[in-house]
């Protein structure tokens, strides 16, 4: 089973909207934001979902700064739509393992990202 | 002092100075990498000296992730009193400074975004301020705000350790503010209290934090940081400017580091918006030493927001200089100390986390509460509704615009549909 480490504002609110998605098929660990970097970069949890106001600032800032740029990315932020289940699939093939919502959007944005990292560990 | 003068209308002409250096000395500091102000952004900022990343791909990047915090968050509380949101200033210095190639066109375009952007938001409230009415409602939508944000702390806590220990911390604030609205009989009781309160609240959350409650995580070494110090240190030159401005905007009442501190200044309570700020300190601490730490790039406006805290309480020029001066020295001169703190105290991050939240939640609440008042005073239940409805379709909508402003675009649409109505003889 797939541990997903949560943090930042609204990290109840994006456990419970990852629990209601993953439906018993993830676990959900509720940490600050560098806890959840440490955890992924560990090995500990397998992806990190962080959110903020803007989606990119304290969502991923932490998480940028452990992980490295290049599997991080942003999926919600205001004025912007949120991401499509295609780009969050486009986003996991490349190596993303962090994901930064806009705290507004998570119930939008998480049940679709969850949704893509299950399809994509059980075809 | 001189001043920008048409009718009645009167702006200080040292405003629209301070600003344009302001925009022009953080732009400055973003072109040379040496700073920004978007936390999103700043991690992302060593890919220009690694060739990862063109210099104008980031600055359409920062845009992205900071137009909305300037039209959809700063700029209806700026509209409605005058006072500037920084983040107007700072978030368009990162554009700005990433946009241009040439260090001349960063410093004009900045300097002349800041002078205008100043005229703009004061002639656009003193348009405000002298439609009916205004004034009282204006008060009116900021009253729970002013009367609420002592509990930031028991909010946080909430967050953080639980609803226990936030209710545990509640009536602690209540018991805190009751003692000093008690001892400060003859002065302006409430406001003082309040202040009171929230700065015994910031010794409660400091002592949660010192006390080091939690696990404590063994040094691993500066492998991680220290070259981002190193590198934030030698480019000082760039990094003194923008705080020493900053502070002097915040003295003469000019710049808030965010709505609730906005707000705050715009009742007139300059101690309990630098209690505020001093709390956002606690609030920003891990996320701007983390970030500026590990890639180099330092923040213009340091940790948010103490520079706007020593202003608001210094409230003269000269001395702000000074303020901000010895707080730019402290800043850059603990930050390993800092960092070392932050890497084996991990439970710091969480109460930050937590702190950052409440600024969210209880300002939230309560501008959405003194709205509908406020509009309803101004144009009845019809008034009141249209905050409502226009609250209620954002959500809707999967907020495009951020709560916490779309009580004031409300409120501002109802003062001037009010106005209008009573011109045409209709209201």
């Amino acid at each position: 089973m797939i541990t997903i480490a949560v943090c930042g504002m609204g990290k109840e609110q994006i456990a419970r909207a990852v629990r209601s998605a993953a439906d018993g098929r993830a676990t959900v660990e509720v940490k600050s934001d560098f806890e959840a970097a440490s955890a992924v970069s560990q090995g500990v949890a397998d992806y990190y979902i962080g959110a903020c106001q803007s989606g990119a600032g304290g969502a991923l800032a932490i998480a940028t700064a452990i992980l490295g740029a290049d599997r991080v990315t942003r999926l919600s932020g205001v004025g912007i739509p949120t991401a499509t289940p295609e780009t969050i699939i486009e986003a996991l093939e490349s190596g993303r393992v962090a994901f930064g919502v806009a705290h507004s959007h998570i119930d939008q944005a998480v049940p679709n990202l969850v949704e893509a990292i299950l399809k994509r560990i059980e075809p | 002092m001189s001043e920008l003068s048409i009718g009645s209308f009167q702006l200080p002409l040292a405003a629209v100075l301070v600003f344009g250096l302001l925009a022009a000395a953080s732009a400055l500091a973003v072109h040379k990498t040496a700073a920004v102000y978007h936390d999103g952004l700043r991690t992302s900022v060593p890919e220009l000296w690694l060739n990862q990343r063109p210099r104008v791909d980031l600055a359409k990047y920062s845009y992205a992730i900071g137009i909305g915090f300037v039209l959809a968050y700063a700029l209806p509380y700026s509209l409605a009193t005058g006072i500037m949101v920084i983040h107007i200033i700072l978030l368009s210095s990162d554009v700005l400074g990433l946009w241009f190639q040439r260090t001349w066109t960063v410093l004009a375009a900045s300097f002349a975004f800041g002078a205008v952007a100043t005229v703009v938001i004061a002639a656009a409230a003193f348009g405000m301020q002298h439609l009916p009415d205004y004034e009282g409602a204006l008060q009116a939508m900021f009253a729970p705000v002013a009367a609420t944000f002592p509990f930031l702390v028991a909010v946080a806590i909430a967050h953080q350790f639980g609803v226990r220990w936030g209710v545990a911390a509640a009536v602690l604030t209540l018991a805190v503010w009751r003692i000093l609205e008690t001892a400060l009989t003859g002065s302006d009781h409430s406001l003082s209290a309040k202040s009171g309160a929230l700065t015994l609240g910031l010794m409660t959350l400091g002592l949660v934090a010192s006390a080091f409650t939690g696990p404590r995580t063994p040094a691993v070494g500066d492998q991680l940081y220290a070259e981002g110090v190193k590198r934030v240190h030698r480019h000082w030159p760039y990094l003194v400017l923008p705080p020493v401005l900053i502070t002097v905007a915040a003295s003469q009442g000019w710049l808030a580091g965010e709505p609730l501190q906005l707000v705050l200044l715009a009742v007139g309570s300059h101690e309990a918006a630098a209690a505020v700020a001093f709390y956002s300190v606690v609030a920003f601490i891990p996320l701007i030493a983390m970030s500026s730490t590990v890639s180099g790039v330092w923040n213009q406006d340091g940790y948010p927001d103490w520079y706007l805290g020593a202003g608001y309480l210094v409230r003269e020029p000269v001395g702000a200089v000074a303020a901000g001066l010895a707080l730019v020295a402290v800043e850059l001169g603990s930050l390993r100390r800092v960092m070392h703190l932050l890497m084996t105290r991990p439970r710091l991050h969480g109460i930050g986390s937590a702190a950052r939240d409440a600024l969210d939640v209880v300002p939230g609440v309560s501008i959405l509460a003194g709205a509908v008042v406020a509009a309803s005073g101004l144009g009845g239940v019809i008034g009141a509704g249209i905050v409502v409805v226009m609250y209620a379709f954002n959500e809707a909508k999967g907020r495009p615009i951020m709560p916490m402003a779309v009580p004031v675009f409300g409120f501002l649409l109802v003062a001037l549909t009010s106005d209008a109505l009573q011109t045409l003889g209709l209201g």
